[in-house]
């Protein structure tokens, strides 16, 4: 297809329409370095000499020097909130985001006043990244895997004459890719592309020998378009492409830091969307079938999922079933319910086996409380039917819940279930013992993607089968000569609902 | 007649004591400035294209080792995509074909058409169709024969690239290490095909030194009193009659070269 586009391009005959194009010297390319958010992460004298020394160790390590491939002249450190007063001239802009559960690498250029996103990392790290990241080993793979993301590539400076050449490198670097080109390279603005003009392609030899100065790597001229001039400076790059190795760095750079793990977009929202707090309102009727009051009866419920912050983890449901009434037997039956959930979630990653299929497990314990009325026709001894009352206010209930979550790109599905038993003596208060089992399934969906804040549509669906038993001395005591001492019954709700997530 | 071959048995002894006083092919080559790659008609980087990817696969792998056999380099589709790997895909959907290509890249494009290869230059970024010539399964065997073919249709064996000091650095289409004649074609620096009705000669020339697929030439003898070698033009090797063409009663002199600033 590719091919096809091109001989018919070449048989269209062209013109290369006049573009307003910059041209990115390998020569004065300067970048800043900043930490977004900079002023609540630097709080103490001890963080700020964290951030200058991760920042100049990386600063130096993009530099333009004999054994790493930097395409930096300059760099500066942004220590203060604002930018620079010379940001204006620096071409790229490096900057650091700490987000609560990762964090963001961002490079940026500029053109014509814009800043133009080049290339972004997000990579979550176990430790500190201020003390993890500034680690002169860390920071050496870092800056590789940014100057081989980046469509300049690193400066190669031509001093080669004869058929091969040498690149000399820090030895503990991964080798230099097998193939690489070499060129000069223009952006234009108003298509937002990067234009390589190719010189030459260089090919790895076999060996490589180890020099004072670092690891000389041994390349040969395969190709050469048009000529390089001695002492001048070049881009060169992965014939490959951009971002073609950051396996190979990030299991490096896991090597040193504990949990390092560069996250892809998805990996990203995934993150983020676990991070995210999550506040709803949603609605379902009940999809029981049969005679009972039960099947009229609908649920309102209010939801509150924190995943980031101090009280990342916490859990707060209300579900209300208001009051349903039905006739039956020419009786009035009536059933109403609330229940009042409060848990805290335990999150676990799966192995990367199970990628496919589930993105995350959660562990939930719960205590609740479950307030019950309900007035039902029942059964006497000579099969008449008189209306019997079962209510229960502030029952105790312990639950534990398990969640299977999958993510994907604008879907995120969580597939639940939970049992709370009857047998822990904590749950008989009132004098009513909870037994539940259920079982559920909740869908968000993007609507809306604002920049602090997102509105999802939300889909749920749940099965319950509730039981719930009264102690008999409390039976003994009830004026009624009908009671009911066991109340089992199921509860099945389908509905909607609507989030906030920020 | 006699006086004329006798001053040429004279200048070639000449050249051999000057021989070692010569630059190297590579080093003048690594001097040229920027200007030599203005020269409209310099034929550097061609590449092959045909409808079919398959067939355009087994273009690139025929013509892997074309670039080593001559000066003409054969571009295959790993290099002129490079943009489309420099740029992220969601960028570059949008955008239109020919922006996609490195426009200053390719001079000449070779379009498979089964019988027939049209050739297509790249004059100022646009694109011109030089015509069309037969294409026989022994010339598509391998890049040799490919270079054959080409050398075949497009009439000349290497091209000026630079001048100075009575000596010419050219570029060789097949890479030689005999030190043969050549004739510098008259008024060839704007012509990308040379035909035989064109091959009217300017100079004569003698190979000095060659390093792959460059040559130091000197000339022997010129036409007029002062001979201007513009970059670009073509010069024909190994041909016995060369000096034929050039051998007038007025022109048995040696010039000093210039070349005239792009």
């Amino acid at each position: 297809m590719r091919c096809l586009w091109l001989i018919l391009l070449f048989i269209a005959l062209p013109g290369h329409a006049a573009e307003d194009v910059l041209t990115l010297d390998a020569i004065t390319q300067k970048a800043y370095i900043r930490l977004q958010n900079a002023d609540k992460i630097l709080s103490g004298e001890t963080s700020q000499a964290q951030w200058l020394r991760l920042c100049q160790g990386l600063g130096q390590n993009l530099l333009v020097n004999n054994s790493s491939p930097g395409f930096l002249a300059e760099y500066i450190c942004q220590r203060d909130i604002q930018e620079p007063e010379t940001a204006e001239d620096v071409p790229w802009r490096i900057t650091f985001t700490a987000r609560p559960k990762f964090i963001d690498i961002d490079i940026q250029f500029q053109a014509k006043g814009r800043w133009i996103p080049v290339q972004t990392f997000s990579f979550h790290l176990d430790g500190e990244f201020l003390e993890d990241l500034q680690k002169a080993s860390v920071l050496r793979f870092l800056s590789r895997l940014i100057v081989e993301s980046l469509p300049t590539g690193w400066v190669y400076t031509h001093t080669a004459v004869g058929k091969n050449l040498e690149l000399i490198m820090h030895p503990d670097m991964p080798l230099l890719p097998e193939e690489l080109l070499i060129y000069e390279l223009n952006y234009m603005p108003a298509k937002n592309l990067w234009m390589p003009k190719l010189k030459a392609r260089l090919g790895r030899k076999q060996q490589f020998r180890n020099l004072e100065q670092g690891r000389a790597e041994s390349f040969e001229w395969k190709r050469t378009y048009s000529p390089l001039r001695e002492g001048e400076r070049y881009w060169i790059q992965n014939s490959k492409g951009r971002n073609q190795r950051q396996a190979e760095y990030e299991k490096k750079i896991n090597g040193e830091t504990q949990g390092f793990s560069l996250l892809n977009l998805l990996d990203r929202m995934l993150f983020e969307s676990f991070s995210s707090n999550y506040a709803g309102l949603r609605y379902g009727h009940s999809f029981v079938q049969g005679e009972s009051v039960i099947t009229e009866t609908s649920l309102l419920s209010l939801l509150l999922e924190m995943r980031s912050g101090p009280l990342a983890g916490l859990r707060l449901y209300y579900d209300l079933t208001p009051r349903a009434e039905k006739e039956h037997n020419g009786l009035v039956e009536f059933f109403e319910m609330s229940r009042t959930s409060l848990g805290w979630s335990w999150e676990f990653t799966p192995p990367d086996a199970w990628d496919g299929l589930i993105s995350r497990i959660d562990v939930q314990p719960k205590i609740g409380l479950l307030s019950f009325q309900s007035e039902l026709a029942v059964q006497d001894s000579v099969g008449e039917y008189q209306l019997t009352a079962f209510e229960a206010r502030r029952v105790l209930n312990l639950n534990v819940e398990l969640g299977l979550e999958k993510e994907s790109l604008w879907l995120r599905n969580r597939l639940w279930a939970s049992y709370s038993s009857a047998k822990a003596s904590i749950v008989k208060s009132n004098g009513v013992s909870v037994t539940s089992a259920r079982i559920g399934v909740d869908a968000y969906i993007d609507l809306m993607k604002e920049r602090n804040w997102d509105l999802k549509a939300l889909a749920f669906g749940y099965a319950e089968r509730l039981s719930l038993e009264r102690d008999p001395k409390s039976i003994a005591a009830a004026d009624s000569d009908l009671a009911i001492r066991q109340f089992g019954f199921n509860l099945l709700y389908v509905g909607g609902g609507i989030t906030v997530s920020w | 007649m006699v006086r004329l071959l006798f001053i040429l048995a004279l200048l070639g002894l000449m050249r051999q004591a000057r021989a070692d006083d010569i630059a190297d092919p590579m080093t003048w080559w690594n001097q040229l400035s920027e200007s030599v790659w203005q020269q409209p008609t310099l034929l550097r980087n061609i590449t092959i294209r045909t409808g079919n990817a398959t067939k355009a696969r087994r273009w690139d792998k025929t013509m892997a080792d074309f670039s080593g056999l001559g000066f003409v380099q054969y571009v295959p589709i790993e290099d002129m995509d490079f943009m489309r790997r420099l740029n992220p895909k969601e960028d570059l959907s949008e955008l239109p074909n020919d922006l996609l290509l490195d426009p200053d890249l390719l001079q000449m494009v070779l379009v498979d058409r089964g019988t027939k290869m049209s050739v297509l230059s790249n004059t100022s970024k646009h694109y011109k169709s030089l015509g069309s010539w037969p294409l026989s399964a022994q010339d598509r065997k391998n890049s040799s024969t490919m270079l054959t073919w080409m050398s075949r249709n497009l009439g000349y064996d290497a091209v000026v690239l630079d001048a100075r000091d009575g000596l010419i650095l050219a570029g060789l289409l097949k890479n030689t290490s005999e030190l043969g004649q050549g004739l510098l074609v008259k008024q060839s620096a704007k012509r990308w095909v040379i035909k035989e009705s064109n091959t009217r000669g300017e100079a004569l020339l003698q190979m000095l030194k060659t390093n792959g697929s460059l040559a130091v030439f000197e000339v022997l003898l010129a036409k007029g009193k002062t001979l201007e070698v513009e970059k670009g033009s073509k010069i024909l090797l190994g041909q016995n009659n060369n000096w034929m063409k050039i051998m007038q009663p007025d022109a048995a002199s040696k010039t000093k070269t210039t070349s005239p600033e792009p």
